[in-house]
């Protein structure tokens, strides 16, 4: 049985590149054939966003749904999601919007490793 | 126990090998640059430091080149694809500690 890895990310879409390097990540451990879980926390909610356009830079909206269409569950804190303003059905599709206790402690109770990217 | 240490922000703002030594010995160290932190393999100091607390140092190649460095650059440690990257966290270590 392959082994999983969960990563926890906490910047936001445009603050830096963590949720890039989160991404990238998944993919190359997916290409390795391990099964990967993503949960965003904080301002990591954005990175889910729908519709997300930054132009110049990397679209992490649509690289996270690439991601989510290969496999890779994602969920995010639903208190954060809303303490942004933010309603369901504004995020990606692939995204659940989920909680610590039912997404993240299950992510990590039933992972081998935990990755954490945040600053 | 074997530990992969994940850094991602600059020298200027953080020396992470002040926790690295807390945690695990230089032998059971690993420790994976990203973004902002390929600048502790580039300069002399910051990357001797890193070297005494860690045996293997793996730079995120697509991140140092995104600098405009390459392995050339570097004072220490190599420059790597995220899939070696995965290696490490998912074979070669048991833990991953983010400083």
């Amino acid at each position: 049985m392959a082994k999983t890895m969960t990563i926890l990310w906490r910047s936001g879409s445009m603050m830096a590149m963590d949720a890039n390097v989160a991404s990238k990540l998944a993919a190359a451990a997916r290409a390795k054939g391990y099964n990967v879980r993503m949960f965003g926390y904080g301002e990591g909610v954005t990175a889910v966003k729908k519709g997300q356009n930054p132009k110049r830079f990397p679209n992490v909206g649509n690289e996270f749904e690439a991601l989510g269409k290969d496999g890779v569950e994602q969920a995010i804190c639903e208190t954060c999601y809303a303490a942004r303003g933010f309603e369901r059905g504004e995020e990606i599709p692939t995204a659940k919007v989920g909680s610590l206790t039912n997404n993240l402690f299950k992510f990590v109770s039933e992972s081998d490793r935990l990755v954490t990217i945040a600053r | 126990m074997k530990t992969a240490f994940v850094v991602i922000r600059s020298p200027q703002e953080l020396d992470p090998t002040h926790l690295m030594r807390r945690v695990a010995d230089r032998t059971d160290a690993s420790v994976i640059l990203f973004e902002d932190a390929v600048y502790n393999a580039l300069r002399k100091e910051h990357a001797e430091r890193l070297d005494k607390a860690a045996h293997e140092i793996l730079v995120a190649a697509d991140d140092l080149e995104a600098r405009g460095f390459s392995q050339k650059d570097l004072k220490a440690g190599k420059a790597v694809p995220y899939e070696d990257i995965v290696d490490c966290i998912m074979e070669r270590t048991e833990r991953t500690v983010t400083v």
